[in-house]
């Protein structure tokens, strides 16, 4: 029970409370400057959710076994190859550079395997998936897992890793969606001429961030309701 | 945007290489690779010594202050698995002759916002707070992060721990009561529910290991 | 801007205003919003940022007859995401506090539209001393525009500016300027007046 409240809690909290846009600015490229048709909005959405799942997936396996500190593939591969067995294998440094080519790597594998199999789908947001490599949403989240998996007493799991990660996907769909909805209707209104474009988009923006701080506090709420009714 | 755009899509530009000319075109990637590996690994070597340093003074420099700053000590590091399988992490601070001063207690609980991290002072019998210091917090600007702020965090300070302490939002009438910091009264429960599971945690220890 | 090439000096200067990289283009929002709630980490993330762009320019228009041109990108990755560890681990080596409150916005340098826009843009094309003059130049825009920023969130949010109180107590904080959409509301209203500067200022110079 407990495992599924805490994931529950991480999934909350990177999706809504702690939104990657609106609360930690991820992607904010894209969020300011493609978001103007709400289908193409939602593809966008969907292709990160897609990639950042994968890339989650891939850099915690990574961490987990390679890069962290005393992580057990490096520090049997150490052993094997005679190395001094009181030293802690240590890989982290190189960490920013695995990621960002995980995600690199991943990004064309999902280029080719969707242009393959589902060319409707790939028609639809195949042209997005290029830009996604520059997307910070997915090197954030990476980092993130990794922040976690760098010791202290509960070291994340695959689980928790793809809790985060589909949720600061479903997350930075459910933002850039409204965005775009909110700017398809400011294409009709007066906007003083300083402000058209990205400026009033960053002032909405701005209100659409001070929405979202509504929601904090909603995650212990409802995990405090989980457990009463559970403990009943 | 029209950049990011162009820089991203090479293969549309470009021609793929012919296969067998692969490795001889990616000399200068591995090239570069290996330049600024043994790059990384210099800069490794040299800094994570310092980084490490960094880390553990952050706490260890808080720790005599939460004990009343004797000014010679020494501090050893203990852990202990608590019942329900957290593992804590002590600090025991004596003075030269091994005669105990105190005891400082790492502390954190979910607050408003994030996790809220505290190091919590005890004297050697855990019978009263000598102070606690948020060491990590990320609580909303202007409230709930003047927990931080003296004129709460000093409220603790000599309060006895027979008793579990209890938030108030009027001026405390006994010393088990802590004033919160108005508008900010999840966080201020939060230090407290803390501070007390820090003095359950340090009297369950004791208990478990009678020197 | 490519085909006629500019000196060195055109390009340093290009970068402050008039191709501003946060006011004009719009490169690099995410650590523009994310660190500026007061000008002490806005100024070391630019300083960060600047000396990643700097180093990144040098090495890639070092390499520049060597690049070939499928596997550029991987190239420019690669060196940025080298020296942003490099600059990473520096900067909790000599500045932890810094370090910790910056967080994962010091490694979200790599995926930072300026830096790989630069190197494609100039760096990969031009010789040295353009390349380092762009960087310098670009890293002024970046760390103005960052200052900028962090100077009205700090002072009308906190009423302090690096930490020490600067207006009256009197000042009631405008505490929603240091929260996240602090972020959105100031860099849209600072967009807005430079944009109404700008055009005034041309304005002018027609009537002229």
């Amino acid at each position: 029970m407990d495992t599924i409240i805490s994931l529950f809690l991480i999934f909350i909290g990177a999706a809504l409370i702690n939104n990657f846009v609106l609360h930690y600015f991820v992607g904010i490229c894209p969020f300011i400057g493609v978001s103007r048709r709400v289908d193409m909005a939602f593809g966008m959405g969907c292709a990160v959710t897609f990639v950042i799942a994968i890339a989650a997936t891939l850099s915690w396996t990574l961490t987990f076994y390679i890069l962290r500190p005393d992580a057990p593939l490096s520090a049997w591969l150490w052993k094997a190859l005679g190395g001094n067995p009181g030293i802690t294998v240590d890989l982290s440094i190189l960490s920013y550079i695995a990621y960002i080519f995980v995600i690199a790597s991943s990004v064309q594998f999902v280029e080719m395997y969707v242009k393959k199999f589902f060319p409707a789908l790939h028609r639809s947001f195949g042209i997005f998936l290029p830009l996604i490599t520059t997307n910070c949403a997915i090197l954030f989240a990476c980092l993130e897992i990794m922040k976690n998996l760098q010791g202290g007493d509960q070291l994340w799991g695959l689980h928790h890793a793809l809790a985060l990660s589909v949720g600061g996907g479903i997350g930075f769909t459910i933002a850039i969606v409204i965005m775009a909805g909110l700017r398809e209707e400011l294409e009709l209104c007066d906007v003083p001429k300083a402000l058209k474009g990205p400026g009033i988009a960053l002032l909405v923006a701005g209100i659409l961030a001070m929405a979202f701080m509504g929601f904090t506090g909603v995650d212990r709420g409802v995990a405090d309701a989980i457990r009463t009714l559970t403990h009943n | 945007m029209s950049t990011v755009s162009t820089i991203t899509e090479p293969g549309q530009e470009y021609p793929a290489p012919a296969r067998k000319n692969l490795l001889l075109d990616a000399w200068l990637v591995l090239f570069l690779a290996i330049t600024f590996g043994t790059a990384l690994a210099f800069v490794h070597v040299k800094l994570s010594p310092i980084v490490q340093a960094n880390i553990r003074n952050e706490t260890l420099s808080l720790v005599p202050v939460l004990v009343g700053s004797p000014e010679e000590f020494d501090i050893q590091e203990l852990s202990q698995v608590t019942p329900s399988g957290e593992s804590l992490s002590f600090f025991h601070v004596t003075d030269k002759e091994a005669k105990g001063l105190g005891w400082v207690i790492t502390a954190s609980s979910i607050g408003f916002a994030d996790r809220i991290q505290l190091l919590v002072g005890l004297d050697e019998s855990a019978s009263q707070i000598l102070g606690i210091r948020v060491v990590d917090q990320k609580e909303t600007p202007g409230l709930g992060n003047l927990i931080s702020d003296p004129e709460f965090r000093d409220q603790f300070e000599g309060a006895p721990t027979a008793k579990p302490l209890s938030i108030v939002k009027s001026a405390p009438a006994e010393d088990h009561q802590i004033r919160a910091v108005t508008g900010a009264t999840i966080s201020s429960v939060t230090v407290a529910n803390a501070v007390n599971q820090a003095v359950l945690n340090l009297k369950y220890y004791l208990e478990s290991n009678p020197s | 801007m490519a085909s006629s090439s500019p000196s060195p000096a055109e390009r340093f200067i290009a970068g402050i205003l008039p191709e501003n990289p946060i006011y004009r283009q719009m490169l690099g929002m995410c650590p523009t919003l994310a660190v500026t709630n007061s000008l002490k980490p806005a100024l070391t993330m630019a300083i960060a940022t600047t000396f990643v762009l700097l180093c990144a320019n040098i090495s890639i228009s070092l390499i520049r007859p060597l690049l070939k041109p499928h596997l550029r990108i991987l190239v420019f990755t690669l060196t940025i995401a080298a020296f942003v560890t490099i600059a990473d681990r520096l900067l909790a080596a000599y500045l932890y506090e810094m370090s910790k409150q910056l967080g994962p916005y010091v490694p979200l340098i790599i995926v930072n539209c300026i830096i790989i826009s630069r190197c494609e843009a100039c760096a990969s094309k031009q010789p040295l001393p353009h390349a380092i003059a762009d960087a310098i130049g670009m890293g002024i825009g970046f760390t103005l525009a960052l200052a900028s920023l962090g100077f009205v969130r700090e002072l009308l949010g906190m009423g302090s500016l690096f930490g020490h109180q600067v207006l009256p107590s009197s000042w009631p904080n405008w505490g929603i300027l240091v929260l996240p959409p602090g972020a959105f509301l100031t860099l849209g209203a600072l967009l807005g007046a430079v944009n109404a500067w700008t055009a005034r200022r041309k304005a002018r110079q027609l009537s002229n």
